[in-house]
């Protein structure tokens, strides 16, 4: 029912959008009706441009989460298992490290590692690395105390309280940072796909404003939408596959 | 005196049976602040602690709350070494936790990700056990504290009472010699508590464990125990021990409790008021 109402509202906004374009009521030069921007999708989709574009973007955002994660998890785990007063510390300067607005920080990582796909994973990663590492630690040091007592209590061996109780206790945790920060992430590659680049969602963006092709820059302003939304139902979806053990509002039992 | 008091009551009791638990002047200190000075006092939570447990007996021990007797449990399990005095279970010293003790805690601590099986599964896993051992074993458990039909739910599906019995199935499913019991009904109504007290004296007789249960309900104790080990606070010593001669069950949902069970209430609830208002002198 919900869901529903939701896909109600955004046909409505269509709707309001394509008469609005009809009965001249918007400059249609500047905002061209919606029709005329799915006619501009589906050309885009026929040469199969757009297609090259969305992966061009979803790849990288894929690659830098991927090396943040891969990072992020055994440093968060090592942090908190081992040295849980050194994370207390570190845990101010890695929320200054994440609050750093990561727009200001392109030309920095242009600067250091050049205008190809290697500044733009590395921005993802940055702006994925802080909240995955700092949900991480947060998600080991909430596990209740107790449930390792109880494992201790039966003579758990370290790795097996890893696995067994540290990792499935922190997962869910892990996953809610993971996924504020690949939203935001997706946010900012656009931005930096405005620089050097040869591909990418934002590239059909900022090059149909530079040739004054107004509909495909609705184009690539609905794309980048769409396929954010799906990005984060994905990683939504992902989480519900494993984590299957928690009630609606997220409380351990 | 007092400890040598204690060994003249168990040696009466024990007869020629062998104990299961010796419990050696087990002492355990920790240096709290006190009040508004910064000066670090002394806290007793155990004090040459000795008792002695035969095999397949039911002790509970009751005192004030902060009277070690969670500290005990703690260092029975292994999970603390205590400043001194040593534990011995079946003649043999313990160092740490194993698999020969089975402790059953008051907010259950079930694992949330793992299904009622899993959850009494898990102690198979770390002995070992093939999967297909580990079924037959916690499906006997599971039935044996009537939880029969749940054994692919979340704990996050069960009631405060269910998961106690989860954890009981837990505790028992890698078959420990004794059965370490921390305030395990303190979290649930009170028509629960008196449905697993019930139960629990059912599987206690079925599988002739060694239980050691820490309760501060004084009705609880007179309910289960074979002896109540009343303790006293700071320091943490045994005031005395109350065999409990009544047979089960002690309670009777018609008929109330007999003369004798509420004389034994009474009893301990003297012994521990006692304590108190001791207490409340020494501080003033």
């Amino acid at each position: 029912m919900k869901s529903f109402l939701s896909i109600l509202i955004i046909a409505v906004f269509f709707l309001v959008w394509e008469s609005a374009a009809r009965l001249g009521l918007i400059d249609t030069q500047f905002i061209p009706s919606f029709t005329t921007v799915m006619k501009e999708v589906f050309s885009l989709m026929r040469n199969g441009s757009l297609f090259v574009h969305i992966l061009a973007s979803v790849g990288r955002l894929f690659s830098g989460i991927v090396l943040a994660v891969a990072l992020a998890l055994p440093l968060g785990f090592m942090l908190a298992g081992w040295t849980p007063r050194l994370a207390d510390f570190l845990n101010p300067l890695f929320t200054n490290l994440s609050m750093a607005n990561p727009f200001t920080l392109v030309p920095i990582f242009i600067l250091l590692l050049g205008m190809g796909e290697a500044s733009k994973i590395g921005i993802i990663f940055w702006v994925v690395l802080w909240p995955a590492l700092f949900s991480t630690i947060a998600g080991v040091t909430q596990i209740d105390p107790e449930m390792i007592k109880a494992a201790r209590a039966m003579g758990a061996s370290g790795t097996k309280i890893f696995f067994s109780v540290i990792l499935p206790g922190s997962v869910n945790r892990i996953f809610t940072g993971v996924k504020s920060s690949v939203t935001f992430g997706f946010t900012v590659l656009v931005g930096a796909e405005m620089i050097g680049a040869k591909a990418g969602l934002d590239f059909i963006v900022f090059t149909s404003n530079q040739n004054y092709n107004i509909p495909r820059l609705y184009v690539g302003i609905l794309t980048i939408a769409v396929v954010g939304v799906i990005v984060s139902r994905l990683i939504e979806r992902l989480q519900k596959l494993i984590v299957v053990w928690e009630d609606g509002a997220g409380q351990a039992a | 005196m007092l400890s040598s008091a204690v060994r003249e009551i168990d040696e009466r009791e024990n007869g020629a049976m062998p104990n299961k638990i010796e419990m050696n002047n087990l002492s355990q200190v920790y240096y709290v602040k006190s009040g508004e000075s910064s000066k670090k006092s002394v806290f007793y939570a155990l004090k040459d602690f000795t008792l002695s447990v035969r095999d397949g007996e039911f002790v509970v021990v009751v005192g004030p709350s902060g009277c070690g007797k969670s500290t005990l449990l703690g260092i029975l399990s292994g999970l603390f070494k205590a400043n001194s005095g040593s534990i011995a279970i079946d003649g043999e010293t313990v160092t740490g936790p194993a698999l020969d003790r089975g402790f059953v805690m008051q907010n259950y601590a079930l694992f949330p990700w793992r299904t009622v099986r899993k959850n009494v599964e898990f102690g198979l896993e770390i002995k070992k056990i093939p999967k297909r051992e580990r079924l037959a074993i916690s499906g006997t458990y599971i039935d044996m504290v009537g939880l029969s039909g749940f054994e692919n739910r979340y704990p996050h599906e069960l009631s405060g009472g269910m998961k106690q019995r989860v954890a009981i199935a837990r505790a028992l499913a890698y078959d420990p010699k004794v059965l370490l019991m921390d305030e395990p009904f303190a979290a649930v109504d009170a028509q629960t508590r008196e449905k697993l007290q019930d139960e629990l004296i059912r599987i206690w007789k079925k599988t002739s464990k060694t239980i050691i249960f820490v309760t501060h309900n004084i009705d609880e104790a007179v309910a289960l125990a074979d002896r109540v080990v009343v303790m006293t606070e700071n320091p943490g010593t045994i005031k005395e021990i109350v065999p409990i001669d009544l047979p089960h069950p002690r309670v009777s949902v018609g008929a109330g409790v007999s003369e004798s069970y509420s004389a034994f209430v009474k009893k301990i609830w003297g012994l521990l008021h006692n304590e108190e208002e001791s207490l409340e002198s020494s501080r003033l």
